[in-house]
């Protein structure tokens, strides 16, 4: 039923929306690659008032959506929020110094290209109208702010619309919306909460003034940042709060998870990239995202090991790859943060296409390409690229670096066995090759691939390198980042020829024998573990590792928090 | 350097498959000594692998013949980054694209004990990963670079700091150096003679690529080995060829004495050995530089 359903809406035409988000999302791009950085301040104090009305109108159609579905533990969240941040605008409003409000710059520019197209493209594939929109046009206000409040407010405007378009999509929904909810809700209390410390301590609101600040105070700066980041890293779906995610992929793969993937969880760790430069291994919003991000790497990748549904895999597998992302983001070098947003760039392009994939009843080309760019990207972008790993290594943590090994093996094991099985079921039961005549969304997903892959040493010195440069200033941060075409040579290559039989269209073989006993020699090590039920007693050590990490984490910046306002009041 | 770059590469394409056919000859010799036997001439694998390439000489083989040979290119590829003495992470991660394009023509030969042959291999691949990992970081830590040229040429010997690495690269992949029982590419030992694995379904010029393939591999692989042993100096060469020897001979004695070690047990402890060794050996790295 939902395979007819999808060959339906491929036919879909492009509608003016859809065409008008491209035409915007790359005429700014290309507008910043002109004109260069950018930023907006708004020095009347009337506008901060206006941002902040903003913001709490959001809040309150927050609570009001959860009052109304009787969900009272997110209504008393977002409530809350709601409530404090009111309080503080009417108390420290005017205080506030605005220096940027809006900021244009290189990691704006990139991400609004890629989620524009992107979301263009699920929108277009989908037939899905305003929610989508919205979501992405959420993204996109949330990467040019550099107001925190303004920020709050497109950050509230993900969480609504995610909420309205998860309840659209199935029947089920209802439960898994709430459980979405109640996690945002929570993620979003955690945000206000670095805004008004950051509002009270430091007097401003804005993440470029903070980062400034870090350049003199690193300790004092890990305070805001850590209720910022963790806010990231329970929409990103990091260890503790992972769990929300998996149920809501298991059952939709429609518009909702399309756009989630795209737009939701991004926004989690778009956050903690522009946070990034004011953490680091000496600080504890720093300590606790490493923590977090290893601790959900690995045991994502253990889940994905032992997952045999190709959905929960696939959640697993973004949870896993957000992780690695967030360990980047967290190390807070120029050469890691490069790896983080890389990794975005490439998640948020190849996901869709193959949770896409999923709903065919015949086996995809461009999905089986989107399946090997994702298997290739962590590796040639983190694992083994040596700026990334380098800066992993020159942490010092031990145990940071352990886990980063093991979960990189397990990582290579589940790609490579998918991708095994997807071609042993192309060999069986013959793959559909692409079509180059029409021209369908899937296809558009799959050209937008190639030109990343094909582009990687591009994007990365003209796009991602800039951006390091502006933040570190000159080319001495960056200077050794753009001798990294050897890796992109690996990937573009490694892709080119595994995907040139499929793209001429496997043919059935003849001599295939009964597959019937496959599990019983193919598995034994997975299986092993999943009779043993070793990944449930790891499951709950990570969760407590990871739970006691940011307690420990937390608990010291608080103790920091109340030394200071000892000072300020 | 250019100039030196390209002879050490031409050499690498050129003598690798001899080296790595010789070694496994060598290590047969030795397993065979261990049982009583006298052995096979140390040339066997290699006259083998000719007569076989000659004979399949004129065969044609689809999809999967494809993927073996670009498995053959990614070997190479890694092999000559790795002797041109550039970055050995690139050269680690070709040599895993390597076995992955193994693994798809294994799958696409479409029989059953070519799939398990398969299954086997990546689990090989991922025992030997973690330690893999933390020798390239070793080097990284007690050299302070990840390329080949500085780690064998402007850096002390690595042997004495990174003994523990040095034992787990022996210990944990006896797999990826195909020995042992835990060698599933082809059938060398005598356990699994019964059982063709992957090259089940190839034709005989495959099977000879493959076999190829895995000779280079090896030969990287015995470069890591060397590179413990290295420091620039011409009398450190012939005591890291030595080591290359010993620890050739010290697996076919090793695939001896573990005749019942099934791959899950070879796999926990390959695992625990990068787990225990490795990390102790890290630690006492990065406390000592």
């Amino acid at each position: 039923m939902e395979s007819v359903n999808y060959c339906e809406r491929e036919n879909q035409k492009l509608t003016p929306p859809v065409a008008l988000l491209v035409l915007a999302s790359v005429a700014l791009a290309v507008f910043h690659g002109i004109k260069g950085d950018m930023s907006v301040a708004f020095g009347n104090s009337a506008v901060s008032y206006v941002i902040a009305a903003l913001a709490v109108i959001a809040g309150g159609v927050m609570t009001v959506i959860a009052i109304k579905n009787k969900k009272y533990l997110s209504a008393v969240l977002s409530g809350v929020q709601v409530a404090v941040l009111v309080c503080f605008v009417v108390l420290f409003g005017s205080e506030l110094r605005s220096v940027s409000a809006i900021t244009i710059d290189y990691l704006a520019s990139t991400v609004i290209l890629i989620t524009g197209l992107m979301g263009a493209i699920i929108m277009w594939r989908t037939g899905s109208g305003l929610p989508a929109m919205i979501s992405v046009l959420g993204v996109d206000g949330l990467v040019l702010a550099d107001n925190l409040i303004l920020m709050y407010f497109f950050w509230t405007i993900i969480t609504v619309s995610s909420y309205v378009l998860i309840m659209k999509d199935t029947d089920k929904a209802a439960d898994l919306a709430a459980r979405m909810m109640e996690f945002n809700a929570a993620a979003g209390l955690s945000f206000t909460v670095g805004i008004i410390v950051s509002g009270v301590i430091f007097e401003t609101v804005e993440i470029s003034t903070l980062n400034l600040i870090d350049t003199v105070y690193s300790d004092l700066i890990a305070v805001p940042a850590i209720f910022i980041v963790l806010a990231g890293i329970i929409r990103s779906m990091q260890m503790p709060f992972q769990r929300w995610y998996d149920g809501e992929h298991v059952t939709s793969a429609g518009t909702a998870s399309l756009i989630q993937a795209v737009t939701l969880v991004n926004s989690g760790m778009l956050v903690i990239i522009k946070m990034a430069p004011a953490m680091g291994i000496s600080n504890f919003a720093g300590l606790m995202s490493i923590s977090a991000g290893a601790v959900t790497f690995f045991m994502a990748s253990l889940d994905a090991i032992t997952e045999g549904n190709v959905r929960k895999m696939l959640a697993d597998s973004t949870s896993a790859i957000m992780g690695i992302a967030l360990v980047c983001a967290g190390i807070g070098t120029s050469e890691s943060i490069w790896a983080a947003i890389m990794l975005i760039i490439f998640h948020t392009a190849a996901k869709p296409l193959i949770l896409a994939g999923t709903e065919y009843q015949k086996l995809r080309t461009d999905m089986v390409m989107a399946v090997l760019v994702m298997m290739i990207a962590p590796f040639a972008i983190v694992l083994l690229q040596r700026e990334s790993m380098g800066s992993i290594a020159d942490t010092g943590n031990i145990l940071l670096i352990v886990v980063i090994c093991f979960s990189g093996a397990m990582a290579v094991f589940y790609w490579t066995r998918w991708l095994g099985t997807l071609i042993s079921t192309a060999v069986t039961e013959g793959i559909e090759p692409i079509n180059l005549k029409e021209f369908n969304p899937m296809k558009a997903n799959a050209w937008l691939i190639i030109i990343l892959v094909v582009g990687l040493p591009l994007i990365s010195i003209y796009m991602v390198v800039p951006y390091m440069e502006g933040l570190y200033g000159g080319m001495s941060a960056a200077a050794n980042l753009t001798d990294n075409i050897m890796g992109a040579l690996v990937i573009s290559l490694g892709v080119a020829l595994a995907a040139y039989p499929i793209y001429k269209g496997i043919r059935p073989q003849i001599n295939n024998e009964s597959e019937d006993s496959e599990d019983e020699h193919g598995q034994d090590v997975v299986e092993t573990m999943r009779q043993s039920g070793i990944v449930v007693k790891v499951r709950k050590i990570c969760t407590i590792a990871s739970a006691a990490m940011m307690v420990i984490c937390v608990g010291f910046v608080l103790v920091n928090l109340i030394g200071l306002l000892g000072g300020v009041l | 350097m250019i100039i030196q770059m390209i002879i050490s590469v031409l050499a690498f394409i050129l003598l690798a498959p001899f080296i790595g056919g010789i070694m496994t000859g060598i290590s047969s010799k030795a397993s065979a000594r261990v049982q009583g036997r006298n052995g096979a001439d140390i040339f066997q694998p290699l006259s083998d692998t000719m007569a076989l390439l000659q004979k399949g000489r004129n065969e044609n083989s689809g999809v999967q013949g494809y993927y073996v040979k670009v498995s053959l290119f990614f070997h190479i590829f890694a092999g000559a980054l790795f002797f041109a003495g550039m970055d050995m992470l690139i050269a680690i991660s070709c040599m895993g694209l390597g076995i992955v394009f193994m693994v798809l023509a294994a799958y696409t030969s479409g029989t059953y004990y070519a799939r398990i042959g398969a299954d086997r291999l990546i689990r090989e691949m991922v025992a030997a990963a973690p330690m893999m990992f933390m020798a390239a970081i070793g080097f990284y830590v007690y050299c302070g670079s990840f390329d080949v040229r500085d780690v064998a040429l402007n850096s002390p010997v690595g042997f004495i700091p990174l003994i523990g690495i040095f034992a787990g690269f022996i210990i944990s992949p006896c797999s990826k150096l195909r020995k042992s029982s835990f060698d599933y590419r082809m059938p060398h030992s005598m356990y699994q003679r019964d059982m063709d694995s992957i090259t089940d379904a190839f034709n005989k010029k495959d099977a000879a690529l493959c076999e190829i393939a895995s000779w280079y591999e090896k030969t990287v692989l015995y470069g890591f080995i060397f590179l413990f042993f290295s420091n620039g100096r011409i009398w450190m060469i012939p005591v890291g060829l030595a080591a290359c020897l010993i620890v050739c001979v010290i697996q076919g004695i090793l695939e001896n004495i573990s005749p019942v070690a099934d791959n899950k047990r070879a796999f926990k402890l390959s695992w625990t050995a990068a787990l225990i060794i490795g990390v102790i050996n890290l630690l006492v790295v990065y406390i000592v530089v």
